[in-house]
């Protein structure tokens, strides 16, 4: 929780995870890490199988360093969070699990070198040079 | 104001083309204006679909309807019109006490992942219009 950005070590265990999401392993993410009333919570997903969470818009003060998002499971625990979330620079976000390993980077597009946008007949064009990378 | 958001597996560092997991946009002012059919505030294109082909011959994969503003909302799955996700309000205990919009409640249907779903939340807070706030402090 009070991980900011994640170590080198969780971002690898953050992909598998991502994997592990994908394969729909955890197709139900809520959380096993107490046993007390597992047989019960089985039941309450049998019968209600949706996942409700909880969003937490997080700290909209421009002037306070970070400001982001905490999402809880209605058992109240730290399911993603987003964090270091400026308003001003408008760069990439990055969705975290409840631990901090990266799951998701999320980025504006980069509309630096010769990007020009032309509205036309109600449909953006995106034009530009070919990149260096390419 | 920013028109498409890409997202990318992991971390910042992967971002490449081949990681990219999808794309979001809010569609322009003129093509709502030019098709009244379409009444939704984002549209998401799974993959590395959107800029390979032009905009109007791909539908996205899934579109939202409704105000993100007033945290009411839902995640339609566009080819068969399947609400993926619902944003409401957040009440307290089920009562009619509402809480502050800067909390509310993300109801995601089985069979969908959830981070994907908080993904286009994100997304969705930036691209949607916010209201005036004067930045003097920062």
């Amino acid at each position: 929780m009070s991980r900011i950005h994640p170590s080198d070590q969780s971002r690898c265990h953050g992909h598998l995870l991502f994997k592990n999401h994908k394969l729909g392993s955890r197709t139900r993410p809520l959380h096993d890490d107490d046993d007390d009333d597992d047989d019960k919570r089985s039941d309450q997903l049998s019968a209600d199988p949706s996942v409700m969470l909880t969003v937490w818009k997080r700290s909209s003060m421009s002037f306070q360093g970070t400001d982001g998002f905490t999402v809880f499971d209605p058992h109240g625990t730290l399911v993603f969070r987003v964090d270091n979330y400026s308003r001003k620079n408008g760069y990439g976000l990055v969705l975290m699990d409840g631990v901090g390993n990266a799951l998701l980077s999320l980025k504006p597009k980069v509309r630096t070198y010769n990007v020009y946008q032309l509205v036309h007949q109600g449909f953006i064009f995106a034009m530009s040079t070919p990149r260096v990378m390419a | 104001m920013q028109y498409q958001w890409n997202a990318y597996r992991g971390d910042q560092d992967g971002c490449e083309r081949t990681s990219k997991v999808f794309s979001m946009r809010s569609p322009s002012v003129l093509s709502d204006f030019h098709a009244a059919g379409r009444k939704h505030v984002a549209e998401i294109f799974m993959g590395t679909r959107l800029g390979g082909r032009r905009h109007d011959q791909n539908m996205p994969d899934f579109k939202i309807q409704g105000s993100f503003r007033s945290r009411d909302c839902k995640i339609v799955k566009t080819c068969t019109g399947e609400v993926v996700a619902r944003i409401s309000r957040k009440r307290v205990n089920n009562t009619t006490i509402l809480l502050s919009d800067d909390v509310f409640s993300l109801v995601v249907q089985p069979g969908f992942d959830t981070h994907l779903i908080m993904a286009f939340v994100i997304v969705l807070d930036r691209i949607s219009s916010k209201p005036f706030s004067p930045f003097l402090c920062s």
